[in-house]
Parts: C-alpha cells; sequence; structure tokens
C-alpha cells in the first residue's frame, strides 16, 4: 500500500542520529502526520508557515525565476529543517552532533 | 491695480554701451595691501548638512500571540478528537500526500546525513577567540528612550536610582527646588520605570509633598525609602500601595528640605540616615521612624556640633565597603568627612574639605578607588583624594554653564559624567584626557538635573528639568575597562596627590618662614616702641623728622639716660654741685690743697664771688682717666689726685657763682675753654676729659 511507503519513510527518517521529530503539514496549516505531541505540532505548524510563505515570496521577488528549496533553521539547541512542496511541507526537528 | 504695478518691462537687444566708468583713484594705490595668506576657504560645492531626527518617542507595546488551531474544514468540530481524527486519516489517503512524502523524505535525508556527517557551524579557523576589535578612537553615544514625565506639570528630576542587582529597573524622583507655593500643595510622586518599556511606568510612590530622593533597599526590592520636601522622610512597600507606609513626624524631622537619604549596610538591614538643608544628618530605624536613632549636626569647626553654625547638607555619600566614614557636602561649598561611631560624645568631623564656592551638587566616592572622591559645583568638577587635605587633587577648568549633577560610570572608573544646565551632558576620562572632556553630546533643549549611570555599565539615565528621563547607550570604549588600566588610574591619583602633598609641603615652609619673619619684625618693632615711649617719659624730643646725625645724637643720649651707672655717675655729680655751692670750699676734702691753689690764683678771678675755682685750678686737679695731665700739671697735684679725683671732676662743671644757676648752666662750657685758651698749660688730655664732662653736662640739661 502506498501508505506503507508514506510509514516506510517516516520511519527511516526517524532513526536518523539527532533527529527529534518530524511534522508533515498540508498547506492550510493542519499537521497530518507528526511525531510530537498535537499542540507542540499546532504551534510548528503555524510558525513554519508564515515562515515558509514569507521567505518563498522574498525569493520570487528578488528573482522570479528562483523558487525556495528548502530551510535550514539552526537554533541554540537545534536545527529545524523544513522542506516545502506544493501543497505539504515537512519539518524536522534535528540535534546536531557536537564535536 | 494693474497699472499700479509698473510697465510691463521689455528687454532689448542692444549694443554696448557704457553708462558709468568708475577709474581708480591713484591716491589709493599706495594704501592697497596685498593679504598673501588668506583663512578664509571657498569651495565651489554645494553646501550640504547633516540633521538627525527622530521620533521623540515611539509607543511600544508587547503582545504575544496565541495561535489556535485553524484551517480544519468548517464541518469538523475541531475539538472532537474522533472527526479531527478521521479528517486526518482521510487526508493521509490522498494521493498527492503519497506521493509528496517520500519526496520529501529523501530531500530531508541528505539535509540530516549531512548534519550528522559534519557539524557545519564549528569554527573551523585557528583563532579560538574573537580578536578584540581596535578600540575606537571617537566615543558615541546614542538616546535610545525617553521616558516621559507622567505627571502634567513639568518638575525636575531630583534623582535618579537603579534597582539592586541589575533588575532593570529604575526609580525617578521629581521634585521641584524653586521657592513657589503654588507647586507645594500639588502631592509629590515617583514613579518606577521599567527600563525596556518607556511607554508608561511600571509603579508609583505618593506622599503628602514632593519627593526629592528615592532609594531601593539594597537587599529587597520593594521597601523603598524617600525624603521629602518637608524635611520627612518616609518608607513604602510597592508592593502594597503607593502610600506611604510610615512617614517621620515633624518633630523629629529635619527643619527643612532633606535633601538625601541613604539605606546603611547595618545588621538589622533596616537603618537609614538622611541629611537636610538645615545641617542635620539623621539616622532613623526603618521600623519606627517617630524616632530618631542618632542626629548630627554640620558644623564647620572641628568638634564641636553647634546647630546655629551648622552648614545645610546638600549631598550624602556612603560607600558601605567603608561603613565607618561618610561624606557630606554643603551648601557652603564645603565636603566634610564624617566619622560615623566617634569616640567623643559627638560623632566627630574629621575634615572639611574647601570644595566649592557654591553648593555642592553631587559628591561621589570612585567604584574602584574608594579614597577619592568627585565634587561638583557651581562650575567645576573638582577630585579629592582624601589624604590631601588643603586641596583637590585635580580639577576641570570651569565650564560654560552650571553643573548640576556628576557621577563616576560603573564598569569604567577612570571616566565620569557629568551633566550642565544647558543640556549637554559631558563624558570625562582620566585616562584618555585628564585636561577635557572626551565627548559632549547635547541631550535636550532645557536644562539637566540629576545623572546616574545605570547598572548594565553600558548607559546612563539623565533626568530633565521637564521631568523627562533619557536613556542613552554609550559605545565600547566608555564601557570597557581592561586589568590593565587599573594601575594605570591608581598611577594617576597617586601621582596628583603626591603632587598636592608637596605643595602643601612647600606651603606650609613658606608660612612658617613668614611667621618667623613676622615675630622678629613684631619684636623689632615692639623696641622701637618701646624706645619712643621711654623717649618721651624722659622728655627727650620725638625722634621723627631728625637728620641722621641729630637722631644718632638722640640715640646716644637715651642709652646713656637709660644706663644706670651714668644716671648714678650724674646724680653724684649734682649732689657734689650742690654741696660747692652750698658750703664752699669746705666741701672739699683736701682743704689744704684747694686754699693753697686758691691763693696762688684766686686774684685772676676774685670778681665773680665767694668761691671761684679757676682754671688753674682745674689744671692742677687730677682728672683720674690721666696720668699724663696729672703729670703735666702742678707737681701739688699728683698726691692730692686719688682722693681728690671725685671731687675734681665734680668741680669742673661748677659754674662761676655771679650766674644764676640756669645761666650758669649754659656758662661751664666757655669759661674752661676760655681759661684753657689763657692757660696753655693744659694739657689736650684735659681738654678732653673736660670736653667728656661737658657732653656729660649738656645731657643732663638738656
Amino acid at each position: 500500500m502506498s501508505n506503507n511507503e508514506v510509514e516506510e519513510a517516516i520511519k527511516r527518517i526517524m532513526s536518523h542520529k539527532g533527529v527529534v521529530g518530524l511534522i508533515v503539514i498540508n498547506h492550510e496549516g493542519i499537521p497530518i502526520k507528526s511525531t510530537l505531541e498535537n499542540s507542540l505540532s499546532v504551534q510548528y505548524a503555524a510558525q513554519v508557515t508564515q515562515m515558509v510563505d514569507k521567505t518563498r515570496s522574498m525569493i520570487k521577488e528578488l528573482d522570479n525565476n528562483n523558487d525556495l528549496t528548502f530551510i535550514r533553521l539552526r537554533t541554540k539547541k537545534h536545527e529545524v529543517l523544513v522542506c516545502p512542496e506544493k501543497e505539504y511541507s515537512m519539518i524536522v526537528i534535528q540535534n546536531p552532533i557536537d564535536t | 491695480m494693474r497699472k499700479e504695478f509698473g510697465r510691463q518691462e521689455r528687454c532689448l537687444q542692444d549694443h554696448f554701451r557704457i553708462h558709468a566708468n568708475v577709474k581708480p583713484l591713484q591716491k589709493y594705490r599706495k594704501l592697497v595691501v596685498k593679504k598673501t595668506v588668506v583663512d578664509r576657504d571657498v569651495q565651489a560645492a554645494p553646501g550640504v548638512c547633516v540633521n538627525e531626527m527622530n521620533t521623540i518617542r515611539a509607543e511600544y507595546a508587547e503582545f504575544s500571540g496565541l495561535h489556535e488551531e485553524g484551517g480544519w474544514p468548517k464541518d469538523i468540530n475541531m475539538n472532537d478528537p474522533e472527526m479531527i481524527q478521521r479528517h486526518r486519516k482521510k487526508l493521509e489517503k490522498e494521493d498527492a500526500f503519497t506521493i509528496a512524502v517520500p519526496l520529501m523524505a529523501d530531500e530531508m535525508e541528505e539535509l540530516i546525513k549531512n548534519n550528522n556527517t559534519i557539524n557545519f557551524y564549528r569554527s573551523a579557523f585557528s583563532c579560538d577567540s574573537i580578536i578584540a576589535p581596535d578600540r575606537e578612537l571617537v566615543p558615541t553615544a546614542t538616546v535610545v528612550n525617553v521616558y516621559k514625565n507622567p505627571a502634567n506639570r513639568p518638575r525636575r528630576v531630583s534623582r535618579i536610582t537603579f534597582a539592586p542587582e541589575n533588575i532593570g529597573r529604575m526609580a525617578v524622583a521629581q521634585c521641584p527646588y524653586e521657592f513657589d507655593p503654588s507647586l507645594r500643595q500639588h502631592a509629590g510622586e515617583a514613579f518606577f520605570w521599567e527600563i525596556e518599556n518607556p511607554t508608561r511606568p511600571e509603579g508609583m510612590i505618593r506622599a503628602g509633598s514632593p519627593i526629592t530622593d528615592v532609594r531601593y533597599h539594597p537587599k529587597d526590592l520593594h521597601t523603598i525609602v524617600g525624603s521629602l520636601f518637608t524635611g520627612q522622610v518616609a518608607t513604602w512597600d510597592a508592593r502594597v500601595s503607593p502610600n506611604p507606609q510610615l512617614v517621620s513626624t515633624y518633630e523629629t524631622s529635619h527643619t527643612d528640605v532633606c535633601t538625601t537619604a541613604l539605606w546603611i549596610n547595618s545588621k538589622t538591614g533596616c537603618e537609614f540616615f538622611s541629611s537636610g538643608l538645615d545641617g542635620q544628618v539623621i539616622w532613623w530605624d526603618e521600623r519606627n521612624l517617630s524616632q530618631t536613632l542618632d542626629t548630627l549636626w554640620c558644623d564647620p569647626e572641628k568638634g564641636q556640633g553647634r546647630p546655629e553654625f551648622a552648614h545645610g547638607a546638600t549631598v550624602l555619600e556612603y560607600e558601605h565597603t567603608l561603613p565607618t566614614k561618610f561624606l557630606a557636602g554643603t551648601d557652603r561649598g564645603n565636603v566634610m568627612v564624617f566619622m560615623k561611631k566617634g569616640k567623643s560624645p559627638s560623632e566627630r568631623m574629621i575634615h572639611m574639605y574647601k570644595a566649592h564656592k557654591g553648593p555642592v551638587m553631587a559628591c561621589h566616592r570612585n567604584p574602584m578607588f574608594i579614597k577619592n572622591f568627585l565634587t561638583v559645583g557651581e562650575y567645576h568638577i573638582r577630585i579629592f583624594a582624601e589624604d590631601c587635605k588643603e586641596s583637590s587633587i585635580m580639577w576641570t577648568v570651569p565650564a560654560e554653564t552650571r553643573y548640576a549633577d556628576a557621577n563616576w560610570l560603573i564598569n569604567r572608573p577612570s571616566c565620569f559624567i557629568a551633566c550642565r544646565n544647558d543640556g549637554v551632558l559631558e563624558w570625562w576620562d582620566l585616562l584618555i584626557r585628564g585636561g577635557n572632556n572626551i565627548m559632549q553630546m547635547k541631550v535636550c533643549d532645557e536644562a539637566l538635573t540629576a545623572v546616574c549611570a545605570a547598572d548594565t555599565g553600558k548607559h546612563i539615565a539623565v533626568g530633565s528639568i521637564h521631568g523627562d528621563v533619557r536613556f542613552i547607550q554609550m559605545s565600547d570604549l566608555m564601557s570597557d575597562f581592561d586589568k590593565g588600566e587599573k594601575p594605570m588610574l591608581a598611577a594617576v591619583f597617586d601621582r596628583e596627590s603626591r603632587r598636592e602633598k608637596y605643595l602643601e609641603q612647600r606651603n606650609r615652609e613658606i608660612r612658617l618662614k613668614k611667621r618667623d619673619l613676622e615675630k622678629q619684625e613684631a619684636i623689632q618693632k615692639k623696641l622701637e616702641e618701646d624706645e619712643a615711649a621711654e623717649r618721651k617719659a624722659l622728655g627727650l624730643p620725638d625722634i621723627e623728622g631728625m637728620d641722621p646725625i641729630q637722631v644718632k645724637g638722640m640715640k646716644i643720649r637715651q642709652e646713656v639716660a637709660r644706663n644706670p651707672i651714668i644716671q648714678a655717675e650724674r646724680e653724684f655729680f649734682i649732689s657734689i654741685d650742690e654741696e660747692i655751692r652750698t658750703k664752699g670750699i669746705d666741701a672739699f676734702p683736701d682743704k689744704k690743697v684747694a686754699k693753697k691753689k686758691k691763693s696762688e690764683d684766686g686774684d685772676e678771678h676774685q670778681e665773680g664771688g665767694a668761691v671761684n675755682i679757676t682754671a688753674a685750678d682745674l689744671a692742677a686737679l687730677d682728672f683720674h682717666e690721666d696720668e699724663q695731665g696729672a703729670d703735666e700739671g702742678k707737681p701739688e697735684a699728683p698726691p692730692a689726685a686719688p682722693e681728690a679725683t671725685p671731687s675734681q671732676t665734680a668741680a669742673a662743671p661748677l659754674p662761676p657763682q655771679s650766674t644764676t644757676p640756669s645761666e650758669s648752666q649754659l656758662a661751664p662750657p666757655e669759661p674752661p675753654e676760655e681759661e684753657e685758651e689763657e692757660e696753655g698749660e693744659e694739657s689736650p688730655a684735659d681738654e678732653e676729659a673736660q670736653n667728656e664732662v661737658d657732653e656729660a653736662d649738656d645731657e643732663e640739661e638738656e
């Protein structure tokens, strides 16, 4: 089943080192799949949607032929990776390795 | 009207026509001076100027957003978990979803693997620490916040203090110092501000009269003490209410404006003390303000505490690292150092420094070198060292306007800030430039009245006369202090205090010398006065107006008159004179000799009277001073000489009896001399002796 693929993909990502959580949101901002608890997912969804919109508009304005591929947000505590697609976005929170 | 405007101009093209020609006058040619050095610059570029503008204050309000869930279709009830779950499941089943997720997952994996492999953000370059940027050469400062006066009337800011422990709170006391009865009727308020929020004050305290000073308790943020314009002090608990918890009673408080109140580091933690313009310094316990713990009068004389002579105290300074001493600045411009617990009954003033000609507006110890403190007066700022008692060790040139307040910066002890009456804030740094301020900044158009350095170390709060407080951020130049600078600052203070001490010592030496000289002169003068008095007593004429020879003569006379031996001699002469006059020749012990003499030469001068000792007699008499005279004289003379000596000497001044005693006094100089001329046998020595005697005679008479 194609659903299996989805599950497998998610499992694969979660198995990587340092990954804390994963959220898949749709264009409306509803978290469809999430490994974090609901309230946190909702918060992330809200913030990330806004940011993706803003970033995309910025890139488009500067150069119309350009487009946003992904956003990597490094914070003190972890790194937030956002991969926006046409309809959905995937958000992954990872703890980077400390050398 | 149109016709009033004048005719319309019509421009015609015409050939050149000279209407006036003014030729240069030859006579002025010589007056022409060529200026070889020109100090005016000419620039052909358009003039531009820079102007900065900012809104006076932007109102900020902080809000945080509450994210509600959204995006759910209308028919689904958000709060129903069942429905949500079902909807989710439905979404998962969509085709787009199943395609998109693996795609995204692939991309994501790349990134994740990247992150796991390598730490992008480590420092790959060898320098471990960020190299400190070169110290900026030009200090800068900007106004970051303006805290506007919340009250409707403009009242000058009298004190700004920051809450302890760097919380980011500031207390502003506003109190007009002008004597205006209408202002007094309003209640006084002091406001608390949160530094981040300049829009409105966080809190407020209120009292019956304007509050001149407001202080946080060093350990407890909510206990606040303030001093009031009426001379009372009051404590508040900020959590409870804006009204004071306790107000001191009128009887125990200051009788004039209470200018400062400071907390003391005591065991109980409840003590504070206040100073007032009446000259008192009072210690209080905050729990009971109806009683004072102790009082002290700022009497300028050491060891005295008299209320009538006390100077009003305008500022107090207390440093808890030095708990036994405190400084008080007075309204006469002196700074007094007091010992808090004096051994003598009255708490002792250790020393009084003469600082300014006007009231001392501020007095603060250096946070790093507590033995040095700065004071601010009318147009100067002075820095003192405690050991140099005569004067300040450093001071500034007079400024253009009066200074209102000054304080050291917390993070950088070599730097201090001063605010002036023309709205200019000055930064001074002793290590960068001692003679002038390193930066001036015009903060506002009105006068500045209070300044305080914030605990952050990078900011300063300055209050103006309208009641606004401006928060200024400084560049790093003024807030960084390296380890190497502490000994440099110590060296600066040391050098200046040594210079002052040296000057003090020299001064003292000069004064001592002068005092000795004066003493000498005084003694001399006294001597002369005594002499003059003596002279008056003796009847001698005054020395004034005589030429030097006469003066000398007069002085000799005086000396002779004073000398007891001469006096005795003189008296003796006088008595002999009397005897001779009364008894005649019988006065002489050796009658035989005298008779013989008389018989020999007596005929020549018989007209005179009963007794007439002739020159021959005199010559025969042997003056004991001259042996020669004795030998040359008559041979009979020698045996009689020793005995007759006093009588012989006494005989000389004898006048011929014919003349009256007063005249006779004048006569003796003449006859003996005449006789001497007649009888050349007389030796010059006799003459001498006679002259001496004559002199004595003169002195006796005059």
